[in-house]
């Protein structure tokens, strides 16, 4: 039986690396991809919390995420593809299009 | 048939908003046909209710309730009962015929469109107010025809004297007018309704306000129907057209207040002074209009005159509770009335508008079936024994005068102004039909036959009407009275002799007013006129007396107001306001706008500049450094939360 700080440590290293993989990357993909790894920090946190109270919550809690962030990666993956498509951008870096473009000329 | 009774006055309606809402779409010919033909509907309702059987049971229909508060609910509700009957008769037929000669009478008019839609609208008032089944409604019915009257009166209103007739009949009107709305709100104060059915039956207890409103009733009535002392308007109503004259002011508006006397009586009954008041005013208005008629030219004014005249013996059977022979001199006086108007109406017409009887005498206009025709209505109006409607109604009421209190005066009165109404009408009728000299005019051929047709109904019906109601004690059928009993009491009359008497008085009367008609035209032909000529035809200076009682003081109070009050006090107070304003306003410019609201607006726009500036550098568009910003503030608060000695 694995203690509840175990995997709740592991689960809050996961979260820790993907909350740094989608600050210090700037590839759209890995920010995705560092998403994915923070959802699944809070998924096993989830699932050992719901093992260490002998509940199903933590499990259906975990089913629920997947789905969740399996609709949303489609979403976010047709973005990706279409800023591609549109701006040829693979950097989140290049997709600046909603900067306050007053900043210059303001007094 | 009850179900239909809503057409009676519906179908001119119909009719008149059709007129004024489609009438330009309708070719122009057409337009006086189709007014025709709502009048005509009218009239033949009106047949079909005395075959569907108004004669015997009262007709009822209720069309929706007009106002409901709490439990006072008037309806627009006809009642057609013998009275109504009557009413509707006289009303609908005289106004479908007069109708049918507009057609050719109005002809070369320009604007037939606003005629014909106050025709109609007219006729639809005035049935309205005589089938009313409540106060209200007849009430509504009465303004109607007030307005329709006042806007005929000034149908050529460009010309300024015609449309101050109009004006003239509005105001004067309107005194009565007022007076009856006061009377409407007193008995619905007393008695909480308006309906006639309920109103009626209350009405015989013992009431000390039966007095005040039977008063204020007679007034209105007096107004509507030109007596003693608001019959100034009547007159000078001839400035509209002659069909408009024969129509609103002879056969049907004026008579209004006979009706709604008669459909009141139970409240004159209560009040004895007040129903003497109506036959003495009766009785003075008859003299006062046949006197004046006896001194006018203008061959109009002398039929208003003898209009006034005519409707004070309908008053003086009313003042003598002998309601069914006013309401038989109403309807003979319709026709012989309309009749006069109508063929003077085309003796003007072929004139070219000339109303002067001499002058129209010398150029001898009349053709030979407007001279039979007037003949006919002159012998009418004048009573002719045996033979004429004018005659049989006349007569009756005169004898019916004499059981009156103080009866003797009130007969010679009338007898007075049945002598008079011979001499001025055959003055009128010798005047311009016999002329010995060359004529001027040739006589035109034929009448047009929507002038003929009207003509020769009504001079038939003129001879004929009068054979409903032989006189008393002649042993002849009284229909009509016997048939109006249930709903209006009999008339009393003298006993036997001296009804006979009376009655032979009266028929002499009429015929020495015609012989008398001979020399006096004879006297005016030399250049010779009346003793005190112009005061008789200025209506014994009514005009004048009222110009100085009311007209000019009230100019004089206007102009005094216009100086004093609106200049000197109105207007010079608030040019001192808007001085005052002014300098307030400028002060405040000064002040405080240029000073504390300026400078504190541009220190605003220039703190909300600066700050936009600054947050604006955060707006980079770098979603990586966006996400450090979620994240640091995220663990901020988390730490605040967490570790924070005072914080969470």
């Amino acid at each position: 039986m694995i203690p509840l700080t175990h995997s709740l440590f592991v689960g809050a290293l996961l979260f820790t690396l993907g909350a740094a993989v989608v600050l210090l990357r700037r590839e759209l993909l890995f920010l995705l991809m560092g998403l994915e790894i923070m959802f699944n920090g809070a998924a096993l946190s989830a699932v050992a919390a719901g093992q260490h109270w002998q509940g199903a919550e933590g499990q259906v809690l975990a089913i629920f995420l997947m789905a969740i962030t399996t609709a949303e990666l489609v979403v976010a993956l047709i973005l990706v593809w279409l800023a591609y498509q549109r701006f040829q951008a693979i950097c989140v870096d290049d997709l600046v299009a909603l900067r306050d473009g007053r900043s210059e000329d303001s007094p | 048939m009850s179900t239909w009774l809503w057409l009676i006055p519906g179908s001119p309606f119909v009719g008149a908003l059709t007129i004024a809402l489609l009438g330009g779409r309708l070719p122009a010919a057409r337009l006086p046909w189709f007014a025709c033909a709502a009048a005509g509907i009218s009239a033949l309702t009106v047949a079909a209710a005395w075959l569907g059987g108004a004669a015997q049971e009262p007709l009822r229909q209720t069309l929706y309730i007009w106002l409901a508060v709490d439990g006072w609910q008037p309806s627009v509700g006809f009642t057609l009962d013998r009275l109504a009957l009557v009413m509707v008769t006289v009303v609908s037929g005289v106004g479908f015929l007069i109708h049918v000669y507009s057609v050719a009478f109005m002809d070369k008019e320009a604007e037939q469109r606003r005629y014909y839609f106050y025709m109609n609208l007219f006729l639809a008032g005035m049935l309205v107010l005589v089938l009313a089944d409540n106060l209200l409604l007849l009430y509504f019915g009465w303004e109607m025809v007030g307005l329709c009257s006042f806007a005929l009166i000034g149908f050529w209103y460009r010309d300024p004297v015609k449309a101050a007739a109009g004006r003239k009949a509005f105001t004067v009107t309107r005194i009565g007018d007022t007076a009856l709305a006061i009377a409407i709100f007193l008995l619905f104060v007393q008695f909480g309704t308006l309906s006639f059915d309920v109103l009626f039956p209350l009405g015989e207890g013992d009431w000390e306000g039966a007095t005040a409103v039977a008063l204020l009733i007679l007034v209105g009535a007096l107004g509507k129907s030109a007596q003693l002392p608001l019959q100034v308007w009547l007159p000078d109503a001839m400035a509209g057209p002659s069909p408009v004259s024969a129509l609103i002011h002879a056969a049907t508006m004026v008579t209004a207040g006979v009706y709604l006397i008669a459909r009141t009586h139970p409240l004159f009954e209560l009040a004895p002074g007040v129903q003497w008041t109506v036959a003495a005013i009766g009785v003075l208005t008859i003299v006062y209009g046949a006197s004046c008629a006896l001194a006018q030219h203008d061959i109009k004014r002398v039929l208003a005159y003898s209009t006034v005249s005519q409707i004070g013996y309908m008053f003086l059977a009313l003042g003598c509770g002998a309601y069914a022979l006013a309401l038989f001199h109403l309807a003979t006086h319709a026709c012989f009335k309309a009749l006069l108007f109508l063929s003077a109406g085309t003796l003007i017409h072929s004139a070219g508008g000339e109303h002067h009887i001499g002058r129209l005498g010398e150029l001898n206009a009349g053709s030979r079936t407007v001279q039979l025709c007037f003949l006919v209505g002159a012998a009418s109006l004048a009573a002719v024994p045996f033979f004429t409607a004018g005659f049989y109604s006349k007569d009756a009421i005169l004898t019916a005068a004499w059981v009156a209190p103080v009866g003797g005066l009130l007969w010679l009165f009338a007898a007075l102004g049945a002598l008079l109404t011979g001499v001025y009408i055959f003055r009128v009728y010798l005047t311009v039909f016999h002329r010995s000299a060359e004529p001027l005019l040739r006589p035109r051929g034929r009448l047009p036959t929507p002038i003929a047709v009207p003509l020769l109904l009504l001079a038939a019906l003129s001879l004929s009407v009068g054979f409903l109601e032989f006189p008393e004690g002649s042993g002849g059928p009284h229909t009509w009275s016997t048939w109006l009993e249930s709903e209006l009491d009999l008339a009393k009359h003298p006993e036997h002799h001296t009804t006979r008497v009376l009655q032979a008085l009266s028929a002499l009367m009429a015929v020495a007013g015609i012989a008398l008609a001979f020399p006096l035209v004879r006297r005016e032909r030399a250049g010779k006129s009346l003793p005190w000529q112009s005061f008789l035809q200025t209506g014994w200076r009514f005009d004048a007396l009222y110009a100085r009682l009311f007209v000019q003081p009230y100019h004089r109070t206007a102009s005094a107001l216009a100086r004093w009050v609106e200049q000197g006090l109105i207007e010079a107070g608030l040019n001192g306001l808007t001085r005052g304003f002014w300098v307030m306003a400028a002060g405040l410019r000064r002040g405080v706008e240029f000073g504390s609201v300026e400078r504190g607006l541009t220190f605003l726009v220039v703190g909300l500049q600066r700050g936009h500036a600054m947050l604006s550098a955060t707006q980079n568009g770098l979603l990586s450094r966006y996400a450090v910003s979620v994240t640091t503030g995220t663990l901020a608060l988390l730490g605040f939360w967490l570790f924070w000695p005072w914080g969470g």
